[in-house]
């Protein structure tokens, strides 16, 4: 068991690239951290730095508080789930299960009763004396795991263990390894660009973008109060809906969002604080798909959608509209119960104003 | 489309089995010539109808035997050329690797090195080599003619192209499996490479094999010359008895054949499963 901090950790490759820009993050121990973006955005270098595999250009990286900055992978006690499981291909279920435990000189009987213990809770009893070649996808997923636990590792690094594995095997391992997390607790950094394995599986949400941490939170504080419009954007499926829009003050001081057709009142709650009244007039607007609603509700205002396109998804429909007389060319989405058709391309949506994000220009959360 | 497509396979096929005779007529006369009583094997070479010899002998074997060191020469060939390979395929590979993978101070110097040291034929440094191995007294042993022949320009960049090829992650997966550099190439990357162990031993060994030169130079008795050295004996040995010496080269060619045999399974069967996604 191990703590993880980084501490203003930067990281320029020799071509002069910054993967990683200042980043400070702490993983408590037994902790699931999720570590999500977009490709490219720096976090298998996050995760590599933290193996040791490379080595920061500045900041540290302490591990149960000590800096590891210059200690190898070997001294580490870290284990590694490669993207593509990187199973020595040469060596069958048995022998890559016990390499790492031969690495350490470990004798044989304890070799023995590790691999069968590990074997067990995997269920890779009648898989040992194969070779990966011979292993399909899932089963390899599963050796992988199963080398990097054997060990026993202080930290356990995770790198898109999901992301070679078809949808429905996906499902089923994000909940093997969620239950195996839950039964081991293990402090574990787990690397995705997919926000619904992100949501399920971490304790935390790391957002990165082009080497810079966004936001750190629960998924749940993601999802409410996401910092920026790139995490609001990110964290649900659809993400966010996010438009121009204007804040004005009206005669009778009430104070409105504006775009196109929509005119909605703000509550208290949502008044933007200070601000130029120019900033205000042209502010980007967030409102989650599943806010909208097909009936009037208690509060809710009536939205006017021209509607593009529905998908029917089975036990919700997505419908995707533009706001009348708004600009912008990019349909929003609305997420509807059950088997939802508009009926006409005009049609009406209702929201609640306290579902509403307002965004500045820096693409920042006013309210 | 078909058509056209057997047509094109029937064309490979005669062109590539004409290329094929072109290469092993030469073999063949040589056996067949082996085969036959001295007298026969000038008259009856160059004649394909005359291939299969009408009175087959042995007489040619046993006169290599008689007149020759054969099998000592067959013994410093095997000695000279297996411990060339075997210490080759070791140090070459480890300094392909070196290069490929470790990250140290002039790697690119020796690269650009090693690269230019490819075209550098042994011709061009003979005299040199011989005055230096004069100077360290290894002149008429096995050590002079195997000592400059073990670190090899051409091997290392073989290796060190095979090597960048391999995926890294199986690597970098031993290193946090807590092995060292030499441990992760002795069990991670030699396992997977005898494809380019098949082709640098094999290259090796018929380049070593066939070497004149260099054993002419610096070799002046019997105990340790090569086969090649042995065959060239015949000229020196009237009366000049061409069926003697087509013996000699059947018997010479024989290890050849079966250290090709034994390689090419590795050789032309690339990594069959890798163990990586895809």
């Amino acid at each position: 068991m191990a703590a993880v901090e980084f501490r203003n950790v930067s990281k320029r490759f020799a071509d002069g690239t910054e993967a990683v820009r200042n980043l400070n993050l702490a993983i408590h121990d037994g902790e699931l951290v999720a570590l999500v973006g977009p490709s490219g955005c720096g976090k298998s270098t996050v995760l590599r730095l933290l193996a040791g595999l490379e080595e920061p250009s500045a900041g540290e990286i302490l591990l149960d508080g000590k800096v590891v900055n210059r200690i190898g992978p070997r001294q580490r006690n870290i284990a590694m789930v490669f993207q593509n499981y990187a199973l020595y291909p040469h060596m069958t279920v048995r022998d890559n299960l016990a390499f790492p435990l031969r690495m350490r000189r470990t004798p044989r009987k304890i070799v023995a009763r590790k691999i069968a213990d590990i074997a067990g809770i995997l269920n890779l009893r009648e898989l040992l004396d194969r070779r990966p070649g011979q292993l399909s996808g899932g089963q390899k997923q599963r050796v992988a795991m199963g080398r990097a636990l054997v060990r026993n590792p202080s930290v356990f690094l995770l790198d898109e263990p999901l992301s070679n594995l078809d949808a429905k095997l996906r499902a089923q391992i994000r909940a093997d390894i969620s239950s195996l997390q839950k039964r081991l607790a293990r402090t574990t950094l787990y690397v995705t660009h997919d926000q619904v394995e992100a949501m399920t599986l971490g304790d935390r949400i790391a957002v990165m973008e082009r080497g810079e941490l966004h936001q750190v939170g629960t998924p749940a504080e993601l999802y409410r109060r996401p910092r920026s419009i790139f995490v609001a954007r990110f964290i649900g499926n659809p993400g966010m809906n996010i438009f121009p829009a204007s804040v004005l003050r009206d005669k009778d001081g009430t104070w409105r969002l504006r775009t196109g057709h929509w005119d909605i009142p703000l509550p208290p709650e949502k008044l933007p604080r200070g601000g130029s009244p120019e900033a205000l007039q042209s502010i980007r607007a967030g409102l989650r798909p599943e806010s909208f609603g097909p009936t009037p509700g208690d509060g809710t205002v009536p939205c006017a959608v021209r509607a593009t396109a529905t998908e029917f998804l089975g036990h919700e429909t997505l419908v995707y509209f533009h706001i009348p007389g708004a600009q912008g060319s990019t349909p929003l989405a609305a997420r509807l119960p059950g088997h939802m058709t508009l009926p006409e391309p005009a049609a009406e949506l209702h929201i609640h104003p306290s579902a509403l994000y307002l965004f500045g220009g820096d693409g920042i959360l006013l309210r | 489309m078909r058509c056209g497509n057997v047509f094109a396979r029937v064309a490979a096929y005669l062109i590539l089995s004409g290329m094929a005779l072109v290469f092993l007529i030469p073999v063949a006369m040589m056996v067949s010539g082996s085969l036959k009583p001295d007298h026969l094997v000038l008259p009856e070479a160059g004649r394909l109808v005359k291939l299969l010899p009408t009175e087959p002998t042995l007489e040619n074997y046993r006169d290599v035997f008689a007149r020759v060191p054969f099998a000592r020469y067959m013994v410093n060939s095997i000695f000279i050329t297996g411990t060339i390979v075997s210490c080759g395929l070791l140090v070459n590979s480890l300094a392909g690797y070196a290069l490929s993978r470790l990250h140290w101070r002039g790697r690119k110097a020796v690269l650009t090195g090693v690269i230019a040291l490819i075209i550098l034929p042994l011709e061009a440094i003979a005299v040199p080599l011989f005055y230096e191995v004069t100077l360290f007294g290894w002149r008429n042993t096995y050590l002079v003619q195997i000592v400059p022949f073990i670190a090899n320009a051409f091997s290392v960049y073989l290796f060190y192209t095979f090597f960048l090829e391999l995926p890294e992650e199986l690597e970098e997966a031993a290193r946090i499996d807590g092995a060292r550099p030499i441990r992760i190439f002795f069990s991670i990357v030699a396992p997977n490479s005898q494809p380019v162990f098949a082709a640098v031993a094999i290259l090796t060994f018929l380049t070593q094999w066939g070497s004149f030169l260099w054993p002419l130079m610096v070799t002046h008795s019997e105990s340790v010359r090569p086969l090649p050295l042995g065959i060239a004996l015949f000229y020196t040995l009237p009366p000049l008895q061409w069926g003697d010496i087509f013996a000699f080269g059947v018997m010479m060619v024989l290890p050849m054949l079966m250290v090709f045999l034994l390689f090419q399974r590795w050789f032309v069967q690339g990594v069959a499963s890798t163990g990586m996604k895809g």
